[in-house]
């Protein structure tokens, strides 16, 4: 596996003084991939991303994004959490706005961006609204698009459709999917369910034990532009969701013999 | 035939909508109107007892107090007070509001500075603040510097504790997705820390805004030969009635006003916190 994108070599992290969360994690993403970290919940997953984002230094071990290692906050890539982080009293308009006006964008063209993308995620006219007055939906898409709207290379996902009911979150999945075609930005994308890891991935990486690492890694072979409606149904995706399943229960028993 | 059943309903809605509209009306009005009504029925029955079942002398009667009223208004003594509260009020209010801000933000910005200095200011707090008047006095006179004084200290303590948490407990989530935008230690400042501290500040309106003309009018009776608060104890140190209750009524409308007016503040600036729910 080529990596020019990112690589993680040899990771090592925890909290405080407190005992590793993630160690000896080795992974590594090439340019327009969709990357899975499937894992049991509290295990250290988003502990990863941060690694990535440069939220949390790391006590061992590199992450190298575009050929440099990253010291300190990584703003070459765009972050999307399950938690709502849009500013309450900014519009939609200057929310998404936002990481092009930290980078100097003048406004007319940080407009003219905004509006572009809000079109592509079907929010037109949610623009001069506040996020109060939002669904959990458009809410989601507002987030989506303020996390692209540099157009980073890698985008970071944390659940980031956790929070949404099933039918949202399948359009969500659709449109997410169809957006990186487009844009050709590759996916880091931190779940715990099995079913949306295999049904948006073109790998899916499964962790656990204590300090968590990677125990195995699963090809989803579906290519960029699957059905996201129909794949659930093909014989294929089921047995490639039975494989993730059986490794991420492995990876549990392992997580449960090692606490 | 399933279109028949959909448009049917429609059409009853169609006839009950007026008959509903005008309801909703008399409802909107019904209140205010039975709020004057008790007013007026107070009103009247003071006049009528007065005199009869309690002493005029310490009662007074409606008419007489807005005959008082009248006479003030005229001859400019209830400007000539009024407007010395509200100067003291708004000098006050802005020396307090802006020392809080800029302290609020500083230990509030800073965890270890906050721990080390908060509880002075806490312990100073729990001191009832009228104790500090007669030290006021000796430091600054009667006149209106200690009515500036006194409403300023009231106002820090109650804009300071806004702005102090609102700072500290910014939502870490926030600063952190800012930070991968590429924000810098200043944007986090300007475009997260002071707005949420904000929102406290302004909501903490309701409150600051009438304490701060309370705080004069306290120290206005306490010692001052100008006001509304002087005008009250001088009428009162008087036994005049229908003064004391001229300048009373004049502080209640002045109350009332002041709270309506931060009220429709406050809605303006907290805009963005209504949910107008949007289903999909």
């Amino acid at each position: 596996m080529s990596a020019d994108l990112l690589a993680l070599t040899d990771v090592r992290m925890g909290f405080g003084d407190g005992p590793d969360v993630v160690a000896g994690v080795s992974l590594s993403m090439s340019r327009n991939e969709f990357v899975s970290i499937v894992g049991p919940s509290g295990c250290g997953k988003s502990t990863i991303l941060n690694a990535v984002a440069g939220l949390m230094p790391v006590r061992g071990g590199t992450v190298t994004y575009q050929g440099e290692q990253i010291r300190g906050v990584n703003t070459a890539v765009g972050y999307m959490t399950q938690g709502d982080t849009l500013l309450p009293w900014r519009t939609v308009e200057d929310n998404v706005a936002m990481p092009l006006r930290l980078r100097g964008v003048n406004k007319a063209e940080a407009r003219a961006k905004v509006a572009e993308l809000l079109t592509m995620l079907d929010l037109d006219g949610a623009g001069r609204k506040f996020p109060a007055q939002l669904s959990g939906g458009m809410k989601r898409r507002a987030l989506l698009a303020r996390s692209m709207i540099y157009q980073p290379d890698l985008l970071l996902m944390d659940e980031p459709f956790a929070a949404l009911d099933a039918q949202l979150r399948t359009q969500m999945h659709r449109e997410l999917r169809s957006t990186v075609a487009r844009t050709r930005q590759a996916v880091l994308f931190v779940t715990h369910d099995i079913f949306e890891a295999v049904l948006l991935s073109d790998r899916v990486i499964v962790i656990g034990g204590t300090p968590a690492a990677p125990t195995a890694e699963v090809d989803i072979p579906f290519g960029a532009d699957r059905d996201i409606e129909g794949l659930r149904f093909d014989p294929q995706f089921v047995s490639l969701e039975k494989q993730v399943h059986d490794e991420l229960s492995r990876a549990r028993t392992l997580s449960r013999v090692a606490s | 035939m399933s279109v028949e059943k959909v448009v049917a309903p429609v059409e009853v809605d169609e006839a009950q909508v007026a008959p509903a509209r005008a309801k909703k009306r008399r409802r909107r009005w019904a209140m205010p109107l039975g709020r004057l009504a008790i007013v007026v029925v107070l009103l009247v029955l003071w006049e009528l007892s007065a005199g009869v079942v309690v002493d005029e002398f310490f009662v007074s009667r409606p008419s007489k107090i807005w005959e008082k009223w009248a006479e003030w208004a005229a001859d400019g003594t209830l400007w000539y007070n009024a407007s010395s509260t509200f100067a003291s009020a708004g000098v006050g209010f802005a020396i307090g509001g802006a020392l809080a801000l800029l302290v609020g933000y500083v230990l509030g910005g800073s965890r270890r500075l906050g721990d080390l200095i908060e509880p002075f200011i806490t312990s100073i707090y729990s001191l009832p603040k009228l104790a500090l008047v007669p030290l006021f006095v000796m430091w600054f006179g009667i006149g209106r510097p200690l009515q500036v004084a006194i409403c300023a200290l009231v106002v820090f303590f109650l804009m300071f504790y806004n702005t102090f948490y609102g700072i500290r407990d910014v939502d870490r989530s926030l600063i952190d997705a800012m930070r991968v935008m590429g924000g810098s230690r200043w944007d986090i400042a300007v475009r997260v820390r002071l707005p949420s501290a904000l929102v406290w500040v302004v909501a903490g309106l309701k409150l600051s805004v009438p304490q701060a003309l309370v705080a004069v009018v306290v120290a206005e009776i306490l010692a001052s030969n100008r006001g509304l608060g002087h005008l009250v104890a001088l009428n009162s140190g008087q036994f005049n009635a229908s003064g004391t209750f001229a300048a009373l009524f004049t502080l209640l409308i002045i109350g009332i006003t002041v709270d309506r007016l931060v009220a429709v503040i406050t809605r303006r600036a907290l805009l963005w916190k209504q949910d107008g729910v949007e289903t999909q």
